[in-house]
């Protein structure tokens, strides 16, 4: 413990890396997904082919994201914007399936309610269905925001910085303390972001029944 | 893109000592070996946890574990403790991939309905057959996911073991940045076949579960449900069956 000490502010900039890898792409890939997810909640065409594509998106490894990205997107290997890419990439698939998933699981009355009441299409979307589906996306978002901030390590693994940098340098240089520490703070991120949601969903979702916080 | 063209067209690349070929059948084989290793372990442990409600902590743990540990630590820190070489690669990567499929052997079982199992009871089955012919069958798409999951983890971790002395495709990506190589056609080709590895494997697991699930749990029950009950209002649809008049 006294290597995380002695260079907490060497550790804290790492963690602040950290988290600007992996929380870019969760913010963006949520954003994207949100959109596709309430269309494809009632979409009459495409709702298999899309959610298809999205599981086969879900199955690629980020890694290969990282390595392969370059050779799409014109960029060198060692560069933040694969590592955000392709995090973005492996949320969009996650979080389209999750919201759509649902989405589509809001009751019928409700919806009927909504446009007897004289609400449009895209007011309806925004204030009903995504409001009342909101539980269960927070529990993918969750999910999500733990495997990014677990994945944003094998940053590393192209040269990119993070907490998987500190992971690296520790495994060359042989400093074990030094890989126990970067390991004991991506566990402390990981749970951190898994209580802000927790917390952000008793905040303003107040009415939705809690799930215990594990 | 003409990088990993090149690479990959290039059959001396596959047929060299560790090249791409050797490297292939490393990861294909430390891949499902853990695999199979890991589903015959984990799920049983699962489903016995989940059967009989005791020890629910043991599938808990190694929930929360495999989630929150980082694989890339995990790897670094068990080589530099064990003599690096894909021996301990090779168990972690068991134990990581056993995490998802206890958690989905122990949650498929335990969260079906109750009543089900209630009245499977009540008619008089005994606990061994409620396992085999009520919970089994019906936890079969979870189950199928838990390993589908865990293949993938286990292709991705594969790949990052190879950075802490493993073997495998990932060693084209760590072998490939070193200044001495580095050849970014060999990175790439390490990047694509380890998806493809991946996705084919989900994709094999997926059409093979299918064919375990039993074909009564993907009957909606709604459409049958939407006969028996008559829509109660559909104020928004000026409806052709409505009271004439309306």
């Amino acid at each position: 413990m006294s290597w995380a000490w002695d260079n907490r502010g060497f550790l804290g900039r790492m963690c602040g890396e950290h988290l600007y890898l992996a929380l870019v792409p969760l913010l963006i890939g949520f954003l994207l997904a949100v959109p596709l997810g309430l269309f494809l909640a009632r979409a009459r065409w495409g709702r298999p082919a899309v959610l298809g594509f999205c599981v086969v998106l879900e199955a690629i490894p980020v890694l290969s994201w990282f390595v392969f990205l370059p050779a799409i997107i014109d960029t060198t290997v060692p560069e933040k914007i694969n590592v955000l890419v392709g995090l973005t990439l492996l949320v969009f698939a996650m979080m389209t399936q999750s919201i759509s998933a649902a989405v589509a699981a809001v009751p019928d009355e409700l919806r009927a309610t909504a446009e007897g009441l004289g609400f449009t299409t895209l007011r309806r979307a925004f204030q009903v269905d995504l409001p009342v589906a909101m539980p269960v996306v927070i529990g993918g978002l969750r999910t999500a925001a733990v495997s990014c901030i677990s994945l944003a390590t094998l940053a590393a693994l192209i040269g990119v910085g993070g907490l998987g940098k500190v992971i690296t340098e520790g495994y060359s240089t042989g400093s074990e303390p030094e890989v126990l520490s970067a390991i004991a703070a991506v566990v402390v991120l990981a749970v951190a972001a898994e209580n802000l949601l927790v917390r952000a969903q008793r905040y303003f979702l107040p009415w939705s029944t809690l799930a215990p916080v594990r | 893109m003409n990088l990993f063209w090149n690479y990959i067209t290039d059959l001396d690349h596959w047929k060299a000592s560790e090249g791409i070929g050797q490297r292939l059948g490393e990861h294909v084989a430390l891949s499902i070996g853990a695999l199979l290793i890991a589903t015959l372990i984990a799920l049983p442990l699962g489903v016995a946890v989940g059967h009989s409600g005791k020890g629910d902590d043991l599938p808990i743990l190694f929930g929360v574990l495999g989630r929150l540990l980082p694989p890339l630590g995990v790897f670094a820190y068990f080589a530099m403790k064990t003599e690096t070489g894909s021996g301990p690669a090779f168990a972690m990567l068991i134990l990581m991939g056993m995490a998802p499929i206890m958690s989905a052997g122990y949650a498929g079982v335990r969260l079906l309905d109750r009543p089900v199992i209630e009245s499977a009871r009540a008619s008089g089955m005994v606990p061994m057959q409620i396992l085999r012919e009520i919970e089994l069958p019906m936890a079969m798409p979870q189950l199928i996911a838990g390993v589908r999951r865990a293949a993938v983890a286990i292709v991705s971790m594969t790949a990052v073991a190879a950075y802490a002395g493993g073997k495998g495709l990932g060693r084209l990506i760590v072998d490939g940045q070193q200044p001495a190589v580095h050849d970014y056609g060999m990175v790439a080709t390490g990047g694509v076949l380890i998806a493809l590895l991946a996705v084919g494997l989900d994709r094999i697991i997926d059409g093979f579960g299918r064919s375990l699930v039993p074909p009564g749990l993907y009957a909606t029950p709604s459409a049958a449900l939407k006969e028996i009950q008559p829509r109660v209002a559909e104020p928004y649809a000026p409806s052709m069956s409505a009271t004439p008049g309306y």
